[in-house]
């Protein structure tokens, strides 16, 4: 199976390619006042509205540097369009889901909840998200009873 | 034949057989009512029914066959008069249609028929044929395949039983035969319908289908619409691109491309508009089963059938306004008895209206029923401690009558199997409300009650207004704006006030609750400035005030839908794109009043009714809301409620067409008059790059742009109307705003500008 990969904070991580639409360079956004600050604002993508996710924030990483020109990947899930804002593109990697591992119990159950598997790389460790639960941000409240406003 | 074209053949049949059913249903209704030629209405629920006999019988459907064929020897009894018209033999046949539509159901998905299940309808069919054959005086062939030929009918008449799928006799001949009936046919006649006949049999598979028509997906409606929305998008930035880059050479195609585009979406939200009969038309039958089972006598009459509405618009109707009619014949509706004593005639008069009114289409239902008892629903709405007495002491019965679309209010004294169970009007209304509509009661008690509910023409492309707030545009749909009001601190009717901590404006005497759109969409350390606008809004039958930076332009929009996890937040209907390409958020007014707390304000229904229209009588004095102008020294006051929009257009922009101003306005050429010249006054001067401010409003029913000078303002006022000369376009003169103004007469204009009779 294939996966996009790309990198956020030097970290390695991964989206299956089957839910991937296209890949974009950052286009200006139009804030959403009132949402929830992993989303970054709506833009337009031919005609068609795009709602971007900062993935930094959304995996709780540092804000990366604003002059850095960042990169959205457009993936088409039942809900809507989703840019997802990532720092840098990896290649394709094409991986047996099979040897995909679950995340260590050590990391954080927030952390874990969001990855679907972890790849051992000759290059590094290889995160592969779950895309649905990435966008499931009422689940993160529901479970920290932490509001987002 | 392969699976796909039997499902093909399939499908056919059921969309075909689903037309005829309706069609079918109709006639019967008709017959009963004995409205029109009850011989036609026969020979055309004949037709329905036996070509769905035919078509079935072809694929082999033989359950379908056999109760089409049932219904179909009652009904060549009907029409031989062998059996009378009467209530057990309608409503047979009614049922026979139903259980047909029924196995159509199950065909489309996938079922196969059952004759077990239409048994008793099969049973109750022949009896009612036996019953009229015993009364017969002379009796006549009990079941033979097709219908006898009745005594005394021409050879011609008989055709339509001869006429299925594979049938020698094509549909041609059958239809001809309709019209030439008489018992005195020439030969010569036969052999031209003969001839006739051969030249169409091709077409025997499509009964009626006219061939200038296609049936299209609706799908690839959709997808043309989304295209067509799309291309409204990329024209709007190419106009915009234009504007900044003028090259003279551009200017002239983009112009083309901009009218094309223009043309080319209004013609395709033409192809998805639907009238309002494809609603309508399934309420003759409700009203005659509910009034039958409800033992009361129900007239039904339908006005402006014809009326267009966008298909999603009609779905999205369909459902309350069934609501609406089964509440008017349950509890509005007396049973004959009590309309008797009430010294009303037995029979009620229930009436569905439509009509188009300043962009919105205007649906109505009203009865002559008993009407809504404001007492009643006061009582049960403080019982239910839905208005507190202290509220109940403030509210018109009109507030009262309106309780009614609250949730959980139900007046009914039994609950009945129709209605009445308390859920339904709250539900009427939050569904109309959802695709940006109104909805308003108004009742006499006694004498009925009228609902009106206003809709948008379409959903898909809507007008809004641009504002600027904060560092973002956002849009408000036109269907929810009232008026704009510009702050200005120097006169305290135009300067925001604070009651505890809430913003409030004081708006031609009435208080009006102020929202800082900025600070509630938290836009941090905004400070709003002095001479900001205040946009009023409705939603939920409350008024209220957004004030927001700046007003910036109105626009077409295209309705993008949001992303499920923004839809959360209740603040945004939707987005769009603007002509500069950038999205901008589209502003969920309900739903903004209801994250500003506003619906703890319970005090729903101060806004002015839109039915309860102050009609301007030139003795009496009435509130009206006047919008006042200036033309050359004179100030002029029209009827706000007659105002469609207010434009501000470059005088270039007129065109002539004939001896008439006229000016492309929205797709469309709206007629110019000029207000100085309805008055005698001489035109101002000016040159092409003045801007020009006309008022939209309907004249005879046609949108005609009046050209004024200047706006001045709204007033809300009580006015007498006095009349001193005959000047030809004055109604008369009146006292607005402490000055004498002259009321415009807009009938008088219309004659004067020659546009009546136009419609």
């Amino acid at each position: 199976m294939q996966y996009c990969t790309f990198y956020l904070d030097q970290k390695h991580y991964g989206l299956p390619m089957m839910e991937v639409q296209e890949v974009m360079l950052q286009q200006e956004l139009t804030p959403v006042p009132l949402a929830s600050d992993i989303v970054r604002g709506l833009m337009n993508l031919r005609g068609s509205i795009v709602l971007s996710i900062d993935m930094r924030r959304r995996l709780g990483l540092a804000d990366a540097d604003p002059e850095q020109k960042s990169i959205q990947i457009i993936t088409k899930g039942p809900a809507g369009l989703v840019g997802w804002m990532v720092d840098q593109m990896g290649e394709v990697a094409d991986l047996d889901p099979g040897k995909g591992q679950p995340p260590p119990g050590t990391v954080s159950a927030a952390s874990r909840e969001l990855m679907q598997a972890v790849f051992q790389l000759e290059s590094g460790l290889l995160m592969v998200l779950d895309g649905e639960r990435i966008l499931d941000i009422d689940h993160d409240r529901r479970q920290s009873s932490a509001g987002i406003n | 034949m392969n699976d796909d074209m039997q499902k093909q053949l399939i499908q056919d049949l059921v969309i075909e057989s689903l037309e005829g059913l309706d069609a079918f249903d109709a006639g019967m209704l008709a017959l009963e009512e004995n409205s029109g030629d009850a011989q036609e209405h026969l020979r055309l629920a004949f037709r329905m029914i036996h070509t769905v006999k035919g078509s079935s019988g072809c694929l082999g459907f033989e359950t379908i066959e056999r109760v089409a064929h049932a219904g179909e020897n009652l009904l060549s009894l009907l029409r031989d008069e062998v059996v009378p018209v009467d209530k057990p033999v309608i409503t047979g046949l009614l049922r026979c249609s139903d259980a047909l539509r029924d196995m159509m159901h199950r065909l489309e998905s996938g079922e196969t028929p059952d004759v077990v299940r239409h048994a008793d309808l099969l049973q109750l069919l022949e009896g009612l044929q036996r019953s009229g054959k015993q009364e017969a005086r002379q009796g006549y062939g009990f079941f033979h395949g097709a219908p006898g030929i009745p005594p005394k009918a021409s050879s011609m008449e008989s055709a339509p039983q001869g006429w299925g799928l594979f049938d020698e006799a094509p549909p041609a001949a059958n239809e001809i035969s309709i019209e030439a009936s008489g018992e005195d046919l020439a030969v010569v006649e036969e052999a031209e319908i003969k001839e006739a006949a051969d030249k169409s049999s091709q077409a025997a598979a499509g009964p009626r289908a006219s061939e200038s028509a296609i049936r299209v997906e609706v799908a690839q409606i959709d997808r043309l619409m989304n295209l067509v929305g799309e291309l409204v998008l990329a024209r709007n930035q190419i106009l915009q691109l234009a504007g900044e880059k003028a090259d003279a050479s551009l200017i002239g195609p983009i112009q083309r491309v901009n009218l094309i585009t223009t043309e080319l979406q209004a013609n395709v939200m033409k192809t998805r508009m639907q009238t309002v009969q494809t609603v309508w038309s399934k309420f003759p039958r409700l009203v005659r089963d509910l009034s039958l089972e409800l033992g009361k006598k129900v007239a039904l009459t339908m006005e402006g059938q014809e009326t267009e509405l966008d298909r999603t618009v009609i779905e999205a109707i369909k459902d309350p306004l069934t609501h609406i009619v089964r509440n008017s014949i349950d509890h509005g509706i007396e049973d004959p008895a009590s309309r008797r004593i009430a010294g009303k005639p037995e029979m009620a008069q229930l009436r569905l209206r439509a009509f188009h009114e300043g962009g919105q289409v205007v649906l109505e239902i009203g009865d002559d029923g008993r009407g809504i008892d404001p007492a009643k629903i006061l009582r049960k709405a403080q019982e239910r401690g839905l208005v507190s007495s202290e509220e109940a002491g403030r509210m018109g019965d009109r507030d009262i009558v309106n309780l009614i679309f609250l949730a959980g209010l139900s007046t009914a004294e039994k609950v009945t199997n129709v209605s009445g169970r308390g859920v339904g009007m709250d539900v009427v209304r939050s569904n109309v409300e959802k695709i940006g509509g109104t909805v308003e009661v108004s009742s006499v008690v006694g004498e009925g009650t009228t609902i009106q509910i206003r809709i948008p023409l379409t959903l898909a492309i809507v007008p809004a207004l641009l504002i600027a707030c904060g560092s973002g545009r956002f849009a408000i749909p036109q269907a929810s704006l009232v008026e704009l009001v510009r702050l200005d601190p120097n006169n305290c009717a135009r300067r925001v006030e604070w009651i505890d901590q809430a913003p409030v404006l004081r708006l031609r005497g009435k208080l009006l609750a102020l929202f800082d759109l900025a600070k509630f969409l938290g836009f941090s350390g905004h400070a709003t400035a002095e001479d900001a606008f205040v946009v009023v809004v409705e939603a939920d039958g409350r008024k209220f005030g957004l004030i927001v930076d700046a007003v910036l332009d109105t626009e077409e929009i295209v309705v993008k839908p949001l992303h499920r996890m923004l839809k959360a937040l209740g603040a945004f209907a939707g987005a769009t794109i603007l002509g500069d390409g950038q999205v901008a958020l589209i502003l969920d007014i309900a739903g903004l009043a209801r994250r500003g707390g506003m619906v703890g304000v319970r005090k729903p229904f101060e806004a002015e009714s839109m039915i309860e229209k102050h009609e301007l009588e030139s003795d009496g004095s009435e509130r009206v809301r006047l919008l006042m102008t200036r033309v050359s020294a004179n100030r002029v006051a029209l009827p706000l409620e007659e105002v469609t929009r207010i434009e501000e257009i470059s005088a270039g922009s007129i065109e002539r067409s004939g001896p008439r101003e006229v000016l492309q306005y929205r797709g469309r050429i709206m007629p110019l008059v000029r207000i100085s010249d309805c008055l005698g006054e001489a035109r101002t001067s000016g040159d092409a790059s003045d801007l020009v401010r006309v008022v939209v409003c309907q004249l005879s029913g046609t949108q005609t742009g009046l050209i004024i000078d200047e706006i001045e303002d709204i007033f809300e006022e009580s006015v007498r109307v006095e009349r001193f000369g005959n000047e030809r376009c004055i109604a008369g003169s009146l006292v607005a705003g402490g000055m004498v103004a002259d009321l415009l007469d807009l009938d008088r204009i219309a004659d004067f500008a020659g546009l009546k009779g136009r419609t």
